[in-house]
């Protein structure tokens, strides 16, 4: 008697821990986070064997009434009960015995609890037909719901199902995050079945369970922190200001979405983060960093640290300049794909390290190399560019290409349109020829060959 | 002949006298070889004070005459009419008179007994205004309703001593549509006039020690008017039929790597790829300006015949079209082949290409990469890409915003906004994106504020933050 009063202050000193700790996540990020919990409860027949002061299916009821009746206080969870195993006879091998007894909703303790009494253990233990089911219990729930999945059983699966599809599948799916399995009286082996439904805590008595469940409910409802450093080069934690976004390691999908930030001591500020997951950690750096498989320890400020050294790169022009929107396509050093493009005059941020740089000026400059280096500003400038202007006096068309002298060879530049009577070409300074014949020319020796020379901010004009 | 064409190639200039020979020929003439086109040849004669010096028996002067009076006698039997053009023979060397230069035979009243007249009272007295003669030429040669080749021979001792610059007038005589580099035939040029010579024209010796030198000289000349030396560049497509063209071809002397000349490959009134005029006395390496160029190396022309060089330049082209109207301002696609950007190309733009595999990266936002771009011979190949919507974000204060498209489970972040902006617009590929936006001045990951949105083509979507 004493033991089971300690037990259930046990229990309530579990609850307000709860309690305590949902109140505090209510200022953080997650805060008007539902947490729906469905608890998937064995009625097969095993469970009315007789196990420390009662018998399973009993000593089951009592708990989960207790937790039910606690967790009801708390505004952000909803709960419900699915059972296997009460509706068919052992003999009957009932693949299908499993039914949403309590839809979860809100303040659903009473519910929850008056169904617990009428429940009678007889069948056999379906647990992967009974997880594939609780796909429907969460519909309506919206993707900022956490459902979760809290499993007790005495027995392994007695039918043909793979629970750990299903399990997996639903994960995928973002119906439920991972299973919880509270294992009653089980063995060894039949535990390690479990492993890959979910997060398996062992039971082997009335104490052993309260424990089991306080501790779920104590990971579920966590007050699990993260602070993730950006560290610079010298392994300061100054860099911010970046998207991070948090995968789910296990499934893929997206968790956390946010501007690193720094609080007003300067640090990374404290993320507010649920532990069931492990976490793929995407960095939106240019380039992107990605950290995977991070595990978070439940109920403890985790730190993370994330190497994120960036410099800025600007493009600009000396003088006045007439480019505008003029692409700058950066890659990083001897690599062919291009990893950003960036608008002339516009700084941004990149990982410190080297990279190419191809702006797409008439001629192309190809920068190779350029060194990005820790919290400085690498400028690249270029020439001013200048104008030529065509004019197509004739109104004749005309076929040509302007080339750049590169030394003494000769490069392609671009096409002259041909078909305008002004035209006007942007170009970097240079000496330059413009090649052209009248288009309807069946001479070839009529190509005409004109030189003229581009200087910053100057124009030149070449007549037909 | 033979003797003179080894003389030529050998480039003795043992003479004291110099004949330049010009061919000036109407950028109208394209196929000599396989058509009859009448000739005209316009003399220039240099009768500058230093013709008065010696050669053989008489002097420079004569030797001058009596090559024309040769040369005219020859032309007459060929059908060629032919004109004079003399410089230096009216002011004394002390005038200083650079523009001393006069047509003294037109074309029509070109007969035996006029030149033989004319020449009769030229003397050698003053300026050598060389660049100035070729630039007047061109005059010389009246308009004819009939295609004619239209040559220059000039007769000189020396290089210009006025400030014209014949190198320059010679390529004028180019750009004008007269595409010949002069041909110079030295009597007794000094080895440094030789070499300044080199640029204006193919230079020509007349040979003192020989008797019949006015013969020789007349010989090699005309024969190369008559049979000029020429070069076909033959651009094979896929089935190797020279049909590709409308490409330009520098043409690099292949000694000095200089560039002498660019010619853009054209298909004559037969479809065939037209007869090219080059110095025959050069080796060139051809660039073939397709994309990516095409070079051909080592052409030698033999004298007096038609070269041919080919090389495969198979084409097809590529248009990289969006739907609707851009937004986009200037919008680009590299083009890579092998990894390395050989175009960036405009889009809604036709471009050729070799047939071939390229990669194409087309700069919109998100980027469209493109892999496996096959061109073929003669077909264009389309690119089409939908057209963008846009997105116009308000910030009531500056902050931190960037765009994700939403790929699967996957955010790539597409765009980067600049901080500081109130107002921008953007234009965004159709898809479903996510943008994130915090206040530059917020202290916590929670004032991060995220928003879900899906661009449409050609719609418009107005976010405020």
């Amino acid at each position: 008697m004493n033991k089971l009063i300690l037990n259930r202050f046990v229990l309530l000193l579990v609850i307000l821990q709860s309690i305590a700790s949902i109140g505090f996540a209510q200022s953080k990020p997650n805060s008007n986070i539902k947490t729906r919990i469905l608890f998937m409860m064995d009625a097969s027949g095993s469970m009315t064997n007789n196990w420390s002061t009662s018998n399973r299916f009993k000593i089951s009821k009592t708990v989960i009434a207790a937790m039910a009746d606690s967790l009801q206080k708390n505004p952000n969870i909803e709960m419900g009960l699915r059972v296997f195993g009460s509706m068919s006879a052992l003999s009957l091998h009932d693949c299908k015995d499993s039914r949403l007894e309590t839809p979860i909703r809100p303040n659903n303790a009473n519910n929850i609890k008056l169904k617990l009494n009428s429940l009678q253990a007889k069948g056999i233990t379906p647990i992967a037909y009974a997880l594939e089911q609780c796909a429907n219990d969460f519909i309506g729930s919206n993707e900022k719901c956490r459902n979760i999945v809290i499993l007790i059983t005495d027995g392994i699966e007695s039918c043909e199902g793979n629970a750990c599809e299903i399990s997996k599948k639903l994960q995928q799916k973002g119906i439920i995050l991972q299973p919880f399995i509270i294992g009653l009286g089980l063995s060894a082996e039949s535990a390690a079945t479990f492993d890959c439904i979910g997060r398996y805590d062992d039971a082997q008595d009335e104490i052993g369970f309260k424990r089991a469940l306080k501790s779920t409910m104590n990971f579920i409802l966590n007050n699990t922190t993260l602070q993730l450093n950006l560290l610079d080069e010298k392994g300061k934690a100054t860099e911010t200001n970046v998207p991070v976004t948090f995968y789910d390691n296990t499934v893929g999908v997206q968790r956390y979405h946010f501007i690193h930030t720094l609080n007003a001591r300067g640090n990374a500020d404290t993320l507010q983060i649920d532990p069931i997951n492990n976490y793929n950690i995407v960095l939106h750096t240019i380039p992107a960093i990605e950290k995977k498989n991070v595990s978070i320890a439940t109920n403890q400020h985790n730190t993370i640290n994330m190497a994120a050294a960036q410099g800025e790169l600007l493009v600009t022009t000396d003088g006045l300049s007439t480019y505008k929107e003029l692409a700058c396509v950066i890659s990083k050093a001897n690599e062919t794909e291009s990893i950003d493009v960036l608008t002339i005059n516009e700084k941004r941020k990149y990982l410190t390290g080297l990279y190419d740089v191809e702006i797409l000026t008439l001629p192309r400059i190809s920068i190779r190399a350029t060194r990005i280096a820790q919290s400085e500003l690498t400028t690249i400038k270029i020439p001013a560019p200048g104008i030529v202007t065509i004019l197509n006096t004739n109104a004749v068309p005309v076929l040509g290409s302007i080339f750049k002298e590169k030394g003494q060879a000769l490069d392609w530049v671009c096409d002259i349109n041909g078909n305008t009577i002004t035209e006007t070409i942007t170009l970097q300074p240079g000496n330059y020829r413009l090649v052209y014949k009248n288009k309807g020319s069946k001479r070839a020796m009529t190509t005409r060959d004109e030189r003229f020379k581009i200087s910053s901010g100057n124009s030149a004009t070449i007549r037909f | 002949m033979q003797n003179s064409a080894i003389n030529l190639k050998s480039k003795l200039l043992r003479n004291l006298f110099c004949v330049a020979i010009c061919f000036l020929v109407s950028g109208n003439l394209g196929f000599a070889q396989t058509k009859k086109i009448p000739t005209r040849l316009l003399f220039i004669l240099d009768a500058s004070g230093s013709m008065a010096g010696k050669w053989q028996e008489g002097n420079r002067m004569d030797a001058a005459k009596a090559i024309i009076t040769h040369m005219a006698d020859s032309l007459a039997k060929e059908n060629i009419s032919f004109a004079l053009r003399i410089f230096g023979h009216q002011s004394e060397k002390v005038a200083l008179d650079c523009k001393d230069t006069k047509l003294e035979l037109p074309f029509a009243k070109s007969t035996a007994t006029n030149l033989s007249t004319t020449l009769e009272n030229i003397n050698p007295k003053g300026y050598s205004p060389i660049a100035l003669s070729l630039e007047q030429a061109v005059n010389d040669f009246t308009l004819t309703k009939y295609e004619c080749k239209n040559v220059i021979v000039l007769i000189t001792d020396g290089f210009e001593n006025c400030e014209g610059d014949a190198c320059l007038a010679a390529e004028k005589l180019q750009a004008a549509g007269i595409f010949f580099r002069p041909y110079i035939i030295g009597l007794g040029l000094n080895s440094e006039s030789k070499i300044k010579f080199d640029c204006v024209g193919q230079v020509f010796e007349a040979n003192e020690s020989a008797k019949n030198f006015k013969e020789q000289i007349s010989e090699v000349v005309i024969s190369t008017i008559m049979n000029p030396t020429s070069l076909q560049v033959n651009l094979l497509n896929e089935a190797e039929k020279p049909t590709e063209t409308n490409v330009n071809m520098t043409f690099y002397d292949q000694e000095n790597k200089s560039i002498k000349y660019n010619i853009i490959h054209t298909l004559n009134a037969a479809s065939n790829p037209d007869t090219l005029f080059v110095d025959p006395q050069k080796k060139y390496d051809l660039k073939i300006h397709t994309i990516p160029a095409k070079e051909i190396n080592n052409i030698e022309l033999i004298p007096g015949k038609h070269t041919i060089a080919a090389t495969t330049a198979g084409q097809g082209s590529l248009k990289i079209n969006m739907a609707g109207t851009s937004k986009y301002k200037n919008l680009q696609a590299i083009v890579k082949q092998k990894n390395q950007i050989i175009n960036i190309q405009n889009i809604n733009s036709t471009q050729n290409y070799l047939t071939g595999i390229y990669n194409v990266e087309i700069l919109t936002c998100p980027k469209i990469i493109i892999s496996d771009v096959n061109i073929i011979q003669s077909q264009q190949n389309n690119i089409n890409i939908p057209a963008a919507g846009s997105l116009q974000i308000v910030k009531a204060q500056p902050g931190y915003l960037s765009i994700f498209k939403r790929e699967q489970n996957n955010l790539i972040q597409v765009a980067i906004l600049p901080v500081g902006t109130n107002k921008q617009s953007i234009q965004l590929q159709p898809g479903n994106y996510e943008m994130i936006y915090r206040a530059k001045n917020a202290i916590s990951n929670k004032s991060t504020v995220q928003k879900k949105f899906t661009i449409v083509s050609g719609i418009a979507t107005t976010t405020n933050f």
